[in-house]
């Protein structure tokens, strides 16, 4: 390497100036603080309404490994599919769009473990799941309430989905930290 | 916030070498800040506190990166330029980027820092940015100390042969 001119790279290395931050990252915090927030209130009224079986709130659409999603026994779920594989009680999930997740105590629990950027994408067809990496447009996307109908062969899910999801969908729009719409949040993320 | 997102954005973005990425840990840095928000209003040292964290995230972020994409991450590194290659040698000059402004000579930089092999990057922003000493560096990266030391020295050596080509690209526009 030619030494001098590697003197002078050190030297512009340690001038260098700082990047900017991207605009908005202020506000993305904020926003963020305040989701956790209420996040944190719907958790604790659902954890509540389910008789403490239901302990957090679940997303799906960065949660491809499923082991998380069981230590966590509820119930973000936004896809029928994973919720017939998870036998999940409550099949009702609040959404900020993609790539986070929230446990019971309003922890974003996405940076806690390395699934952070997986994604678990349903086809066009809706049968097939495409396991891959997240890469941009997938913050500050609105909440979503993702809503997944009974699954033939999940008694549970059959049995206590009706009524329960009816009252969690209005607890959650009553809270006023959601949408409520039909698809799940990987529609908008895709 | 706004005294040190430049800082932390800059830490992290260097070190990942993905600014949607360093986004992320900017925010979580954040966050994690507000959380203390206590103690650091006061503190003195609250810039060095954001820093460590921001180092620590990001490299936490890289090493779970790391294990899950091991396989997409050699396919990329297999890339058109192999920057260890010893057979490149270029001729640089020592008016390395002197016709440039402070601005875009920092685009440059960090342009080159973003191409340079993740083995070369860390430990060559930890030193140079971070004032990391060398064997800092060995231990929180889990590498020997001659490693690290090959291992920037590579990277200076690529990012001298990368600034070159950007160098003349630009000045050819």
């Amino acid at each position: 390497m030619n030494e001098q001119a590697d003197r002078t790279l050190r030297q512009l290395l340690r001038n260098l100036p700082e990047r900017p931050a991207p605009a908005g990252l202020e506000s993305r915090v904020l926003q963020q603080l305040e989701r956790r927030r209420g996040h944190c209130m719907v958790a604790a009224r659902i954890r509540a309404l389910a008789g403490g079986r239901a302990r957090g709130l679940h997303h799906d659409v960065c949660r491809a490994d499923w082991r998380v999603a069981t230590r966590h026994p509820v119930v973000h779920v936004g896809d029928r599919r994973m919720a017939a594989s998870l036998r999940l009680g409550a099949v009702v999930g609040l959404s900020r769009g993609g790539g986070y997740c929230f446990d019971h105590r309003g922890i974003d629990t996405d940076r806690a473990h390395p699934s952070a950027k997986l994604a678990l994408r349903p086809s066009s067809d809706g049968r097939r799941a495409i396991r891959g990496p997240i890469r941009t447009g997938y913050r500050c996307v609105p909440h979503a309430v993702s809503f997944a109908t009974p699954t033939p062969g999940n008694s549970m899910t059959m049995r206590t989905l009706p009524g329960l999801s009816a009252v969690l969908l209005l607890l959650v729009a009553a809270a006023g930290h959601a949408d409520i719409g039909p698809s799940t949040s990987a529609d908008r993320v895709f | 916030m706004r005294a040190y997102q430049d800082m932390v954005f800059s830490t992290a973005a260097r070190l990942a070498g993905d600014d949607a990425q360093a986004e992320d840990v900017a925010q979580e840095v954040f966050l994690r800040a507000y959380e203390q928000f206590a103690q650091l209003r006061a503190s003195a040292t609250a810039g060095g506190w954001l820093k460590t964290v921001t180092t620590n995230l990001t490299l936490n972020y890289l090493t779970r990166r790391r294990r899950r994409w091991r396989l997409f991450s050699e396919m990329a590194e297999d890339g058109i330029l192999d920057l260890e290659s010893p057979g490149i040698e270029w001729e640089v000059q020592d008016t390395l980027l002197t016709n440039f402004g402070a601005e875009q000579r920092r685009r440059l930089i960090d342009e080159a820092l973003r191409h340079l092999p993740q083995h070369q990057r860390l430990p060559l922003v930890l030193y140079h940015f971070d004032d990391m000493p060398y064997q800092d560096i060995a231990v929180k990266l889990g590498v020997s100390l001659a490693k690290v030391k090959t291992d920037i020295r590579r990277g200076r050596a690529a990012l001298l042969s990368l600034l070159r080509i950007s160098g003349l690209r630009r000045e050819s526009l």
